[in-house]
Order: structure tokens, then C-alpha cells, then sequence
């Protein structure tokens, strides 16, 4: 007995429609494939087998339990406005199917304590100070790792290999558990600024807040948002002192590499605070298309990945992972629990910020603390 | 904020990529001089130059922000100047004594690397404070040596006796692999002793 609705969640995950998965298999109609996803038709053994070999994964998969899907909680797309809802569906279905990996993987190790509290009618700017508090940053300190930060407040983050240029992240409460979800392939910069934005959701909007709020306000809420993330990354009283009077394009790639946020964001955020005026933004913006750099910005910023699944398949397949016995307990392919997998850090991948006290660093070892000489006076 | 732990922890994203860059600049330029059968030491600018080359190109193309000041009046390599993280690393090939001990090259008398020494702000990047460090590398026939030797100056001039230095470090290669600390909140549920721990009790 299989559950329809598995065919249905890999074909939204290959973003394929009924027909056109129909038209792989030969003899299959689809009033019968519309049937058997419905649960009013069950496949023979081979038409499964086939079914399996298109969707990429082992012919087990069907006759899974699902759990509750992501979509009932209605997270809050940050979308651009060509997001089309095959792409939604798609990015949603990933998120699941990483999501139950997730759950089956937590029963081989202790989970950590959601710490993220909600701060419904908190000021974005106020409750962004109160979160750096909480991960222990001081107001003039960048977050040196924003996910693995997240991660130990007990936020699930899934990393799904999903690439769609119309939406980056979303984010949902599922039940208790705050859940940020990132699509792949962005660089380093925009995911820490999407994964601020999505904490920014999770903490001001519940869904009832949001459900309240009419859609005319969906704006609104984007906003917020985007205050919550300019003032968790680039707090506004260190980051107006730390510009130049008139920045530069030079100078703020360097503030891009020490605060992990784009050219673009710091303009902003420089208008914002009124470091700079309307006549100087526009200067720096015309720069930048005329390097074109908007589409590829100087200044390199360490891509960061989530890190809590893979750690629990290392703890529930070892280090390195048994994929073979991984994919197979899931009844995926191994070529998807491998492009799974991709997606989190290994340990070797943390980057590095400054914390690690193993038995490698010695930074005593062959410094020279120089005695300062004072020129000879002439 | 300026010591040495913290400048390794600032540029430790470059680590990798400036290793790679100048190993693969000194790669073209053995190649470049085996085709036309040059020796090295009869054009040691050139050689060194052409890693520079190179070098810069590489950083620039895995994103990093690379600046190049190449005027005659400075040391080899002299026009490599990476800026990440607050800190401005200024890259030499460094000069050695007859005796092989590694020196830091003076600024002379160009104003411009004197204010660089100086940790004067606004040397690098207008109106901005930056922390100004030395990247010392050397080869060995072609090879890259490990480490390069970071040092951090706060003055100088084209006399020697006038060089003033903060802190000199190394800058391994290694320490591209320093990691953050891994969640060690999440662990197995259950801990099986292993058969090699012995048994007590």
C-alpha cells in the first residue's frame, strides 16, 4: 500500500507536472496517475519500480508515513514577485522531505532547547538588540557565524540543494520549533542577510499576528523584517561610527568582508542612519552598475551552511557518513543523499571565529611582542 | 584588537587563497623562464613581478579586494595589498641577509608606506581606520615556504635604526583549518563504552 502523495511531493520536488512525468513512463495515463496520487488507485509492482527510477529514489519511499507538511503553517515567503507557485511548491516540498529526514535523524541524539523567544510587538531594532544579547554578542562585535549561533539557540535550519533566482529562504513555527529553510547556491553574504530576515519573521510575526494583519500589510511585515536584519548584522550605533564620513566604494568592501553583509545593504544602511545623503547613495549606486558589480560584488564572505544535520547522521552513521546505509534507510537514491548531505557543514567547514581553544593553537607559539623603539630625534 | 590572535582570526579566510595564489604565481613564473631558458637571478624583478601578476589575479577572481601600487621606488611584491576583515595585508617578497635571516623591508622614503607603517588612518582606505600588517613570504626554488611571517610596524623610514615594530607572528598554513567550535550540544543519546576503554567496576 502506497501513499499516493509521495508521487506528488517528488514531482513537486522535480518541479515536473503530471504530464510530463507520464509522458517517461510508457502505458501510464494520467487519470490514472491523478488516481493513484489521490489514493483512489494503487500501481502494479513494475509501474512503482518505474515510478521510483523517474523520481530518484527506491521504491520503498512510497509506502512512508509522511509527516505533517510544512505548508499547513504558512511560512513567510521572502519572495521577489516573479515567484511563480510551481517554484513555491517545489522549495516547500524540499523543505519537508529534508524536514523528515531531520525528525527520523533526532531519535539518535539529544536535541537542543529552542531558546528563541517570540517578541510579537517589539520594536525590529529593539528586538534585534535583545537577540545579539541572547548569542552573547556585544553591541560592537559582527556575528561571526550566524547559523551555527542559531543552531545552538535551537533554530532548525534546513539547507535544501534547490536553486530558484526568486526566492532565498523561508521560515515557519512548526509548532514550538522555529524552522528556517535555505535554498542553495547563494553567496555568503545573502544567505546571512535572508537568515536574518527569516529570524526577523520568527520572532516578530507569529502566525496569528500574521493571519491578523491583511495582506495589504504584507509589506509591512517584510519591512520589519528587513530592519531587524540591518540591526542584528550592522547594529546602528557601531556601524555609523565605523564608516567613513564619505564612504567609498573601496571602503565599504572592506566593511563587507568585516561585517559579512553586501555593498549594497551597507549604502543602505548608511542612508538609513544618515551617514550619508540621497545625492552620494545614488553616486554609489550608479559606481556600482558601471563596475557591474551587481551582479558580482568584490569582497569575500565565507559561505556559511547549517551544521545540526549533518552532525546527527555522523552520529547515527558515523564520521565519515555511510551514505549507502543513509539513503537507504530513507529510501532515497544516493545521488540525493548525497545532494542533501551537500548542503551542511562538516566540522572542517566551521569557519574559524576566534573561539576554539583545541590542542592546534598556540597562538604563544613563535610571537614576538616587540618592545616599541622610539625614532631617533635629529 | 589589533594583536596578533586577533589579525589571524581577521584574514584567516585568505589564508588558503594566498597560499594557492602565490604558489601558482611562482609556478607561471618558473615556467615563463624555462620556455625562454632565463635565469633567475639575472632579472629577479621580473620573476617576482610575474608572481605578483599571478598572485593577483587569482585573489581577484575568488573575490577577494586586491590592490596594486606598482611605482619603482619599492621592494619586490611590494604592490600586493590585500584588505579583509579591517586589516590591510601588505604582501613582500622578503628580503634576506647574506646570513639568511628574513628582514622587514623599510618604507623609504615614500610618504605613502611611511603613513602605512604609521598605522595613520586614512593610509589605505580614506577616512578609515585600518590595521595596517606586513606579509612576509619566501621561496625555496619555486616553493612556496610555510610560514609567511606576519608583522605588524608602527613607523619607519629609509633608516633602519628608525624601524618600529608591534608584533612578528607566523601566518601557517594550517591555519586556514582552525575551526569554530562544533555544536556539542547535540550527542548520541546513548554512549557505548568501547571494548578498547577497558571495564571497571
Amino acid at each position: 500500500m502506497i501513499d499516493g502523495q509521495r508521487i506528488a511531493q517528488l514531482r513537486g520536488i522535480r518541479k515536473m507536472t503530471q504530464q510530463q512525468l507520464v509522458d517517461r513512463i510508457p502505458g501510464l495515463r494520467q487519470s490514472r496517475l491523478s488516481r493513484i496520487e489521490k489514493n483512489l488507485a494503487q500501481p502494479n509492482e513494475e509501474l512503482l519500480a518505474l515510478l521510483a527510477v523517474e523520481l530518484g529514489v527506491l521504491a520503498d519511499f512510497f509506502s512512508r508515513n509522511a509527516l505533517p507538511t510544512l505548508a499547513a503553517h504558512s511560512p513567510q515567503f521572502r519572495a521577489r514577485s516573479r515567484l511563480t507557485a510551481s517554484s513555491r511548491a517545489s522549495a516547500l516540498q524540499w523543505a519537508q522531505l529534508s524536514y523528515e529526514a531531520l525528525s527520523e535523524l533526532r531519535t539518535f541524539g539529544s536535541s537542543i532547547p529552542v531558546c528563541l523567544p517570540k517578541m510579537n510587538g517589539a520594536t525590529p531594532a529593539g528586538a534585534a538588540r535583545e537577540i545579539r544579547k541572547i548569542l552573547g554578542l556585544n553591541t560592537t562585535q559582527p556575528v561571526p557565524y550566524l547559523l551555527l549561533a542559531l543552531e545552538r539557540l535551537g533554530v532548525t535550519v534546513l539547507a535544501v540543494p534547490y536553486d530558484d533566482n526568486a526566492l532565498d529562504a523561508f521560515s515557519a513555527w512548526q509548532g514550538t520549533e522555529p524552522v528556517i529553510c535555505l535554498l542553495g547556491g547563494r553567496p555568503g553574504d545573502r544567505i546571512r542577510y535572508s537568515v536574518a530576515h527569516e529570524l526577523g519573521h520568527l520572532v516578530l510575526h507569529d502566525e496569528a499576528s500574521v493571519a491578523a494583519k491583511s495582506l495589504s500589510r504584507g509589506k509591512d511585515l517584510e519591512d520589519e523584517a528587513d530592519a531587524f536584519a540591518a540591526e542584528l548584522l550592522t547594529p546602528s550605533g557601531v556601524i555609523a561610527r565605523a564608516m567613513p564620513s564619505r564612504p567609498t566604494l573601496s571602503s565599504l568592501a572592506m566593511l563587507k568582508t568585516q561585517w559579512g553583509v553586501s555593498i549594497k545593504s551597507l549604502i543602505r544602511r548608511a542612508r538609513e542612519l544618515e551617514v550619508i545623503d540621497q545625492d552620494r547613495a545614488i553616486s554609489l549606486y550608479k559606481q556600482i552598475s558601471s563596475r557591474g558589480w551587481n551582479r558580482f560584488e568584490p569582497g569575500h564572505v565565507p559561505v556559511e551552511k547549517p551544521r545540526a544535520f549533518r552532525k546527527l547522521a555522523e552520529i547515527a552513521y558515523g564520521d565519515p557518513i555511510n551514505v549507502g546505509l543513509f539513503a537507504k534507510q530513507r529510501a532515497w537514491s544516493e545521488e540525493l543523499a548525497y545532494g542533501v548531505l551537500d548542503q551542511y557543514a562538516r566540522a572542517s567547514d566551521l569557519p574559524f571565529d576566534g573561539t576554539y581553544h583545541g590542542s592546534l593553537i598556540d597562538f604563544r607559539e613563535n610571537v614576538i611582542q616587540l618592545p616599541v623603539r622610539r625614532p631617533k630625534q635629529r | 584588537m589589533n594583536t596578533y590572535p586577533a589579525t589571524v582570526v581577521a584574514v584567516q579566510p585568505v589564508i588558503e587563497p594566498l597560499y594557492l595564489a602565490l604558489q601558482h604565481g611562482l609556478k607561471v613564473a618558473a615556467e615563463i623562464h624555462g620556455q625562454h631558458r632565463w635565469r633567475r637571478r639575472h632579472d629577479k624583478q621580473y620573476y617576482s613581478h610575474t608572481v605578483r601578476r599571478r598572485a593577483v589575479e587569482d585573489l581577484r577572481d575568488g573575490g577577494f579586494v586586491v590592490d596594486e601600487d606598482d611605482h619603482g621606488n619599492v621592494p619586490a611584491m611590494s604592490g600586493i595589498t590585500v584588505r579583509h576583515g579591517g586589516v590591510a595585508l601588505r604582501m613582500y617578497r622578503a628580503p634576506v641577509t647574506r646570513k639568511g635571516v628574513v628582514e622587514v623591508p623599510l618604507p623609504r622614503r615614500s610618504l605613502k608606506l611611511q603613513a602605512f607603517y604609521r598605522q595613520e588612518a586614512g593610509s589605505v582606505l580614506p577616512g578609515m581606520e585600518t590595521n595596517n600588517v606586513l606579509g612576509l613570504w619566501q621561496d625555496d626554488e619555486g616553493v612556496l615556504i610555510d610560514p609567511i611571517i606576519l608583522v605588524r610596524p608602527l613607523g619607519g623610514d629609509h633608516r633602519k635604526e628608525n624601524l618600529r615594530l608591534d608584533w612578528k607572528g607566523p601566518l601557517r598554513r594550517e591555519m586556514a583549518n582552525y575551526r569554530a567550535v562544533d555544536l556539542t550540544a547535540l550527542e548520541p543519546d546513548v554512549q557505548y563504552p568501547r571494548l578498547d576503554e577497558g571495564m571497571t567496576g
